[in-house]
């Protein structure tokens, strides 16, 4: 094993690094689709200028006042949520696992309208905080529950297990907002995963608390590939168990969490990401960490701008859209195999 | 299973066996049912003493006693009661054709489903008007209906593959359930400000505002659920062993299945119009319904009793609260622990 492994580990690298470049492709012209296409049509020459600041003209104050930090917005919570999902997959080793199906936007969601009601402060500092709460409780619990059974039968109840806590806490919400029509004006778009007009320190916030799930999401990739072949295998092969699982809770807590605060809950990102991704590449964690982010960013982008031009005049929130793509996807994995674990 | 020769009653093709702990159950329930009546008819703000109450319901009462008697105390409780029962025996029956607890039609989406639909109707007047002719609370339940029926062919349909997997049945119900659930979340953007105040409300399941009109159409859709129900019981109960063995038995499956399911969409359909999503009633009722009736399966009228009694001391208790919840959410707060610990349940059991 101990002079198996560099051979292994190059191997992966040289196969690899081209499919992460292919994301990395993928990610980029999302970005400047993203830029370019839009209710109001710009001309690409007009976008470019835009872009380097050689121009003043209203067209040019679209771009760098409305899509670049809606672009910036989309790109940071879907990584977020792709990596996410790419974790609970590995940790729980269920090809259904995501952050949106499983309850744990449903918890951050539903503690940033607690927390609107009873302290009624709705500063970006409260919400996040109060995101990062309902991630990490639900986490924690799906976390508990997942572990314990891995056949097929669980991997289904542990989605109905998921919905079922949705659901609580979804009725929880529109308890709270209920009572409150002003809640409920702000609330009502904000449950529907909206990546514009967002405020800048939170985006600046979710940007910080991103990149440090980020490195922990990645640094666990390698415990998740060992934990894959089962706890016993994983700690003969000298993998912290009980450390790394608490890694991933944190690193999940934080990426799901911190875009949840930011957009609203979204779902499908997490679970659709680590499909795509694996598609291209193998059950190598290390990567599909990356490559799922990668993905994640794309996706939510992608779901964007397809909202921007889907219902003109108006526009689709792009959790909407992840939604109405997601769920005929979850449906097609439900339908094309017996469902395994991962 | 069978009944013993000389045991129970038998009227034609309805049976009716005789098993003393259902009997038991069955006198204990309909005695919390009276006693969630008496309740229910005495509490709230204007004190009426009993014999008020006796001159209200012989039609001598003032106004005001028949106002809040009949027109809001015991219209509200004959609703929640009917739309619990419609909403047991539902999940009852496709819990049975499914062989499976978790296939009810909360969980499936087909709730969703209806809901989406009822939204749409309530959202856009216009397009009702033009599709169905009414508009208005009128128009929801053909809406819900045609959302429900729509819903539960695009689950049936999708999870066909020569057969019903259960687990697939109930993926392909999750990701609908999330179609549907993203459907109704577009519209209340598209909805003013008002229409999206009502629609939210509407949508977390409430007996607040419900009228003595509701009335006719739930009693008569929970009266034909029953009488039909009493026709097919026999048939259900041969179904529970497997399809194969129903039809070695002489059980023609496919039409008692079918039956079954329009039967559960009917009363998910016009419930939902009545009084939106009530979570979790058609999933718990039969449930319970089983453990305490001491059957081998989900006995549906014990559930669609059981699920009357559930609704109405849900929306008790959301009433006594300081603040007025929707007798949904408190459902969905109490349903779903028991669905996590039926699931862990049946982890044990191989299948249910």
């Amino acid at each position: 094993m101990l002079y198996l492994k560099p051979t292994h580990q190059r191997l992966s690298a040289t196969r690899m690094a081209p499919i992460t470049l292919g994301f990395v492709g993928l990610t980029v012209t999302a970005v400047f689709a993203s830029f370019a296409i839009g209710a109001r049509s710009i001309p690409i020459s007009e976008v470019v200028a835009a872009l380097l600041g050689t121009s003043t003209s209203p067209e040019a104050v679209v771009v760098t006042s409305q899509r670049i930090p809606r672009t910036l917005v989309a790109l940071i919570a879907g990584s977020g949520l792709g990596a996410a999902g790419a974790l609970m997959q590995g940790h729980t080793r269920n090809p259904l696992a995501d952050p949106g199906l499983f309850g744990v936007n449903a918890g951050a969601g539903f503690l940033v309208a607690l927390t609107a009601f009873t302290i009624g402060i709705s500063s970006p500092f409260t919400i996040t905080l109060a995101a990062l709460f309902g991630a990490a409780i639900t986490a924690v619990f799906i976390f508990f529950l997942g572990l314990r059974h891995v056949n097929s039968s669980a991997l289904v109840m542990l989605a109905v297990i998921g919905t079922t806590v949705s659901a609580l806490l979804s009725g929880l919400t529109t308890a709270i907002i209920l009572l409150d029509k002003q809640a409920l004006d702000v609330v009502r778009f904000w449950v529907a995963g909206s990546v514009t007009n967002r405020d800048t320190s939170q985006i600046i916030l979710t940007l910080i608390l991103t990149i440090i799930g980020m490195l922990l999401a990645v640094s666990n990739g390698f415990s998740i590939n060992n934990l894959s072949l089962g706890e016993d295998v994983a700690k003969s092969l000298g993998t912290r168990v009980l450390q790394s699982r608490i890694v991933g809770i944190l690193a999940i807590t934080l990426l799901a969490g911190a875009a949840t605060a930011l957009c609203g809950p979204i779902g499908f990102v997490g679970l659709v990401a680590p499909h795509l991704a694996r598609v291209f590449s193998r059950h190598d964690y290390r990567w599909l960490i990356v490559q799922s982010a990668l993905a994640g960013g794309s996706l939510l982008l992608f779901a964007d701008i397809l909202g921007r031009v889907m219902a003109p005049p108006g526009e689709l929130q792009a959790g909407i859209v992840m939604g109405i793509v997601g769920a005929p996807i979850l449906i097609l994995i439900a339908r094309k195999r017996r469902l395994v674990a991962l | 299973m069978t009944p013993e020769p000389n045991s129970g009653l038998q009227l034609g093709p309805i049976g009716l066996p005789r098993r003393s702990t259902a009997v038991k159950a069955t006198i204990t329930t309909l005695g919390l049912l009276l006693l969630l009546t008496a309740i229910a008819l005495q509490r709230g703000e204007i004190d009426i003493p009993l014999s008020r109450m006796l001159d209200t319901f012989l039609g001598r009462g003032t106004r005001l006693d028949h106002l809040v008697l009949i027109d809001h105390r015991l219209a509200r409780l004959l609703v929640g009661a009917g739309i619990g029962c419609a909403l047991g025996i539902a999940g009852a029956l496709t819990q049975t054709i499914a062989r499976n607890p978790i296939a009810t039609p909360d969980i499936l989406g087909v709730t969703t489903g209806a809901s989406a639909f009822a939204v749409l109707v309530l959202v856009m007047p216009r397009l009702a008007e033009s599709t169905l002719g009414i508009s208005g609370r009128a128009a929801l339940i053909p809406g819900a209906f045609v959302g429900a029926f729509l819903t539960t062919a695009l689950i049936l349909g999708i999870s066909w593959r020569g057969g019903f997997d259960g687990y697939r049945l109930i993926l392909v119900g999750l990701g609908v359930n999330a179609l549907a659930l993203a459907f109704t979340t577009w519209l209340l953007t598209k909805a003013s400000i008002e229409e999206a105040a009502v629609a939210t409300r509407w949508l977390s399941g409430s007996l607040e505002g419900v009228t003595i009109t509701d009335i006719i159409p739930l009693f008569v859709t929970s009266l034909v659920i029953i009488f039909v129900c009493l026709f097919i019981s026999g048939d259900l109960g041969a179904l529970k062993l497997g399809r194969d063995v129903a039809k070695t038995l002489g059980v023609r499956t496919g039409r008692t299945e079918f039956i079954a399911l329009a039967l559960a969409v009917l009363a998910v359909a016009v419930t939902t119009a009545i009084a939106g999503p009530i979570a979790f009633v058609a999933f718990v009722a039969p449930q319970a319904a089983m453990r305490v009736f001491g059957s081998a399966g989900p006995p549906p009228i014990a559930s669609g009793l059981l699920g009357a009694v559930l609704l109405v001391s849900a929306d008790l208790f959301a009433m006594s609260l300081p603040v007025t919840l929707p007798v949904g959410v408190i459902t969905a707060i109490f349903g779903a622990p028991f669905l996590l610990y039926i699931l862990r349940h049946q982890h044990r059991r191989t299948r249910a």
